[in-house]
C-alpha cells in the first residue's frame, strides 16, 4: 500500500467533499466515467472522498447528473507543491545542489577501517593502506580490492591474509596475523650461564648442564651458575649449551631527588588548524613548521566516522632552562621517578621486602628505598671451543 | 415437438459436465473477506446505498448489504469494492 500512497503523493490528488443529490448514483456515474475514487467516507449529510487531479478535472458532470454539490477540500501532493514554492528558487537551489552533493560524495570513500589485527597497530595498517590509495576521499571506483590486498600482504610484514572489502562508502580492510615462528634453542653450542648480577640464590631449575652452586650460596656478577661440561658415567666430560633459570634474591637501592635537575620549559606555542572533508585538507593558517604534532578528530556517533573534521597542529619551542622552585613540586618530582623505578622493578621481579623513607634534607626533598626482590639472573654465555685440525 | 434449450441452460450443462468452479463465471461476484473489519467484493456492478451502518453493492445475480459502523469505501473502481469498517452483517438479496 506504501507504493499506492507514494505514486498518489507524487502525481497529487484532490481531497473533496459532496453534498445533496443522490451520492450513490455519484460514484456509480464516477466509476462509468472512469474516475477513481479512493477512501470514501459518509457523514450523513455530506460525504468526503479522494481523487486524482485529473479525475477531479472530469468529475464535474457526474455531480451534476447526481445533484450533488462538490467542494475542495484539500489539494495534496507533489504537483500542488511544487506549484505553492515555483517562486521560491532557492529552495529549488538548494534541492538540487543537496541531490548533486550525496551524489557525488557516494562515489567517495568516507571512512577507512580495520579488523583483524591484533599485534600489528592499525596505524600502521591505515598509513600503508593510505600509501597505496585506500583513504579518505578516494574514489570507489578507482580502487581494485584484489589487486591492493596483494600489496597489502606485500607491504606489511606479519600478515598471513588481507582482504579489502568496499562496502558503499565504507572501506573495511580485514587482516589476519601470521602466527611468528617459534626461537629454536640452541643445544649445541656449548655454553655456561652465569649471574648477570649480585645475589643470593633462591631457587636453580637445571634442564641441560650441571648446577655449579647450592641455593643459598651468595654470587657475585659473572659467577658460573649452570656449567655446560657434564661429565658422563666414564668419567669423561662432554660440553653442552647449558640450559635453565636461576632465581636470587637482590637488592635495590633507589634513592631520589630533584637536586640539579634543570628542565627545559615551553617558550613559544605555534597551533594552527586544517579542515579535513572528504580528504581534502583546508589549512586555516600558515605553516607552522615540521617539528610539530597534529591531533585528527573527526564527526563521529562512536560507531561510523564521517570523512568531515579538524586537525589541530601544533609546535612547542622547548629551549628554556629552569628548575623547579617550589618543595612541593620537587617532591612531587622525585617522587614521580621513585613510582616510575619501582614500577619497573615490579614488572620483571617478585617483590619480597622494602624499605621507603621519604625527609627533607636542606628544604630538599628526598626518597630513600631499599628493595629486595626475587629475579632471574642467569644468562647465556658460549665456551668457547678451540678446534684443532688434524 | 422438442423444446430447444437456452443458451444459458447449455453454459449450465457444459460447466456440470467439466466440473468448473462456480467461481469462474463472470456474473457471480468474489467476495474476500480479512476478519469482519475488510472485504473485498470483485465483480460489484454499482452502489445502490451508501451510509456509514450500511452499503449495498449490486453484484449483478444479487444485492449485498454491508450492516455495521463506520463503514468506508475505501476504493472505488469498474472491477473492484473495497469496504472497510466494522462489519456485522451480511445479507444476499435476490
Amino acid at each position: 500500500m506504501l507504493i499506492v500512497k507514494l505514486i498518489r503523493f507524487f502525481l497529487g490528488y484532490v481531497v473533496f467533499t459532496g453534498a445533496g443529490g443522490f451520492p450513490e448514483r455519484f460514484l456509480n456515474l464516477c466509476v462509468k466515467y472512469r474516475i477513481p475514487l479512493w477512501d470514501l467516507k459518509n457523514h450523513g449529510e455530506t460525504f468526503e472522498g479522494k481523487t486524482t487531479i485529473r479525475g477531479y478535472k472530469h468529475i464535474r458532470p457526474a455531480a451534476f447528473r447526481a445533484g450533488v454539490r462538490l467542494r475542495i477540500h484539500e489539494k495534496r501532493g507533489l504537483p500542488f507543491l511544487t506549484a505553492q514554492n515555483k517562486k521560491r528558487m532557492g529552495l529549488l537551489i538548494g534541492f538540487a545542489v543537496c541531490a548533486a552533493l550525496i551524489g557525488i560524495l557516494s562515489m567517495h570513500i568516507w571512512t577507512v577501517e580495520v579488523s583483524g589485527n591484533v599485534n600489528i597497530p592499525t596505524e600502521t595498517v591505515l598509513e600503508t593502506a593510505e600509501r597505496l590509495g585506500i583513504t579518505v576521499g578516494a574514489r570507489r571506483k578507482s580502487l581494485d580490492a584484489k589487486a591492493l590486498a596483494d600489496e597489502l600482504l606485500y607491504e606489511i610484514d606479519g600478515l598471513s591474509f588481507a582482504a579489502v572489502n568496499i562496502d558503499a562508502c565504507k572501506a573495511v580492510i580485514e587482516v589476519r596475523e601470521s602466527i611468528a615462528q617459534p626461537e629454536i634453542l640452541d643445544t649445541e653450542t656449548p655454553s655456561n650461564i652465569i649471574a648477570d648480577e649480585a645475589g643470593i640464590l633462591t631457587k636453580i631449575e637445571v634442564y641441560s648442564g650441571t648446577a655449579a652452586l647450592p641455593v643459598g650460596s651468595a654470587v657475585l656478577k659473572d659467577d658460573l651458575l649452570i656449567s655446560g661440561v657434564v661429565q658422563n658415567l666414564d668419567h669423561s666430560e662432554t660440553l653442552k649449551g647449558a640450559q635453565g633459570n636461576v632465581y636470587a634474591q637482590v637488592e635495590r637501592n633507589m634513592d631520589f631527588s630533584c637536586e640539579n635537575t634543570a628542565f627545559l620549559t615551553c617558550s613559544a606555542v605555534k597551533e594552527r588548524y586544517i579542515l579535513e572533508f572528504f580528504g581534502l585538507h583546508i589549512p586555516l593558517g600558515r605553516p607552522i613548521g615540521t617539528e610539530s604534532y597534529a591531533v585528527k578528530q573527526y564527526l563521529s556517533d562512536g560507531k561510523t566516522q564521517l570523512p568531515v573534521g579538524i586537525t589541530r597542529e601544533r609546535a612547542e619551542n622547548f629551549n628554556t632552562e629552569t628548575t623547579l622552585e617550589a618543595s612541593a613540586d620537587r617532591a612531587r618530582f622525585a617522587a614521580k621517578q621513585f613510582a616510575s623505578a619501582y614500577k619497573s622493578i615490579w614488572n620483571d621481579s617478585v617483590i619480597l621486602a622494602e624499605h621507603i623513607t621519604f625527609d627533607f634534607e636542606n628544604t630538599e626533598p628526598f626518597i630513600h628505598g631499599t628493595v629486595t626482590c626475587e629475579k632471574e639472573i642467569g644468562i647465556n654465555r658460549e665456551i668457547f671451543v678451540e678446534k684443532i685440525s688434524d | 415437438m422438442r423444446k430447444k434449450k437456452s443458451a444459458k441452460t447449455r453454459q449450465t450443462a457444459a460447466r456440470q459436465a467439466l466440473d468448473i468452479p462456480e467461481m469462474v463465471r463472470r456474473d457471480v461476484p468474489h467476495i474476500e473477506m480479512q476478519g469482519n473489519r475488510e472485504v473485498i467484493v470483485d465483480g460489484c456492478r454499482g452502489v445502490l446505498e451508501y451510509t456509514s451502518d450500511q452499503i449495498k453493492l449490486n453484484a449483478g445475480t444479487c444485492v449485498i448489504r454491508f450492516s455495521g459502523e463506520d463503514l468506508t469505501i475505501r476504493t472505488y473502481s469498474e472491477n473492484q469494492t473495497e469496504i472497510n469498517g466494522k462489519i456485522l452483517q451480511i445479507d444476499f438479496e435476490n
